[in-house]
C-alpha cells in the first residue's frame, strides 16, 4: 500500500503544500483498509479523524438524506475537526474495499496552527473543493467558523 | 530606307518605347510579385513551426472507446432488485435511504452493488445531493 504522506500528495488540499509543510504530519499520519459495508464515521459522533482516499469507494451521507460519493484518490472529508462542536457531520459508509490515509485531530490542529501561509492555502482548497463536491450543503450545516486555532 | 534611321528615330520606328514599357511592366511586375512571396515567408516559417499543432499533420490518435461494462449474472439480479426498491422511493431519492432499504430486505452484497451502480452510472447524482436512476443506462447493461 501506498505511503500515507504520498496518499496526502494526490490530494487538491494538500498538493500545493511544500514538502517541509507536510513533515509534521509525516510522523503521525496512517494507512487504513476498511472493507465494503464497515462504516468510519457516524454522524454526531466526535470527530477525531481527517481522512483522505486513496482506493475505493465512500458514501456520505449527510442530514435530510443526502450524500456524495467520495471515489476518486485524495477525495477527503473530516474537517469538522476544526470546528469549536468538534462532532462529525457526516457518516462514512465504505461501499468498496478502501484504502485510506488518516490524521489524527490533534496533529491535524497543529499541523494547521504551525505555519499560516500553508493554513491559508489549505482552507482555500477546502472551500474550492467544497463547493464542487457539495453544492447542496447550505451554510448552517458547514462546520461553525470558530475554530480552535 | 529604314535601315538608315538612328537613335530616337529608330526607337519609334520600331515601336520601342511601347516593348520597353511592356518591358519595365513585366520586370516590375516580377519584382512586385517575389517581393510580396517574401513577405509572406514568416507565415510559412510560423505554420511550420507549429505544424504540431495543426490537424492535418497531427498524428491520428487510436480511439479509446469505453469498455462496455459486464455485469455478472448476480450482479444483474441484485441491480434489478436495487430497481425494485428505487421505485418505491421518490424519483431524486436518497442514496443512504436505499442502501438501507437493500440491506433490511436481504439482497447480497448491497454496499458493492450499490458501487456498481454508482460506477456504471445506472444512478447518477443530480448535484442536490440526491440521486437518479438512469433507466436507458439500466437497460442497456442489465435488462
Amino acid at each position: 500500500m501506498e505511503s500515507a504522506i504520498n496518499i496526502l500528495k494526490k490530494s487538491e488540499l494538500f498538493s500545493n503544500l511544500a514538502e517541509n509543510d507536510l513533515a509534521g504530519l509525516r510522523e503521525v499520519m496512517e494507512t487504513r483498509t476498511v472493507q465494503a459495508g464497515e462504516t468510519l464515521t457516524t454522524q454526531g459522533d466526535t470527530a477525531t479523524f481527517f481522512f483522505v482516499l486513496h482506493t475505493g469507494t465512500i458514501l456520505v451521507a449527510l442530514q435530510d438524506g443526502k450524500s456524495a460519493v467520495m471515489k476518486k484518490p485524495g477525495d477527503f472529508i473530516g474537517l469538522e475537526l476544526l470546528s469549536s462542536k468538534g462532532i462529525y457531520i457526516a457518516t462514512l459508509t465504505a461501499l468498496t474495499y478502501c484504502e485510506i490515509a488518516v490524521i489524527p485531530r490533534d496533529a491535524f490542529l497543529t499541523f494547521i496552527q504551525e505555519d499560516s501561509p500553508a493554513a491559508e492555502m489549505f482552507m482555500q482548497s477546502w472551500v474550492r473543493h467544497h463547493t464542487l463536491m457539495y453544492p447542496f450543503i447550505t451554510e448552517q450545516n458547514l462546520p461553525d467558523e470558530d475554530y480552535h486555532y | 530606307m529604314e535601315a538608315n534611321v538612328y537613335g530616337l528615330n529608330a526607337i519609334n520606328a520600331h515601336n520601342g518605347w511601347a516593348i520597353s514599357v511592356v518591358g519595365v511592366t513585366i520586370v516590375f511586375t516580377g519584382l512586385v510579385m517575389l517581393s510580396m512571396a517574401i513577405a509572406q515567408i514568416h507565415k510559412l516559417l510560423d505554420l511550420w513551426e507549429h505544424r504540431n499543432e495543426l490537424s492535418l499533420f497531427r498524428k491520428k490518435e487510436p480511439v479509446m472507446t469505453q469498455p462496455q461494462v459486464q455485469l455478472t449474472p448476480g450482479q444483474k439480479e441484485s441491480a434489478r432488485q436495487f430497481k425494485l426498491l428505487a421505485e418505491t422511493l421518490n424519483e431524486h431519492f436518497s442514496l443512504p435511504r436505499l442502501l438501507s432499504l437493500a440491506r433490511v430486505s436481504g439482497i447480497d452484497h448491497p454496499h458493492t452493488t450499490l458501487a456498481i451502480l454508482l460506477e456504471t452510472n445506472i444512478i447518477v447524482d443530480d448535484t442536490q445531493g440526491y440521486h437518479i436512476w438512469d433507466i436507458s443506462q439500466f437497460k442497456t447493461l442489465v435488462s
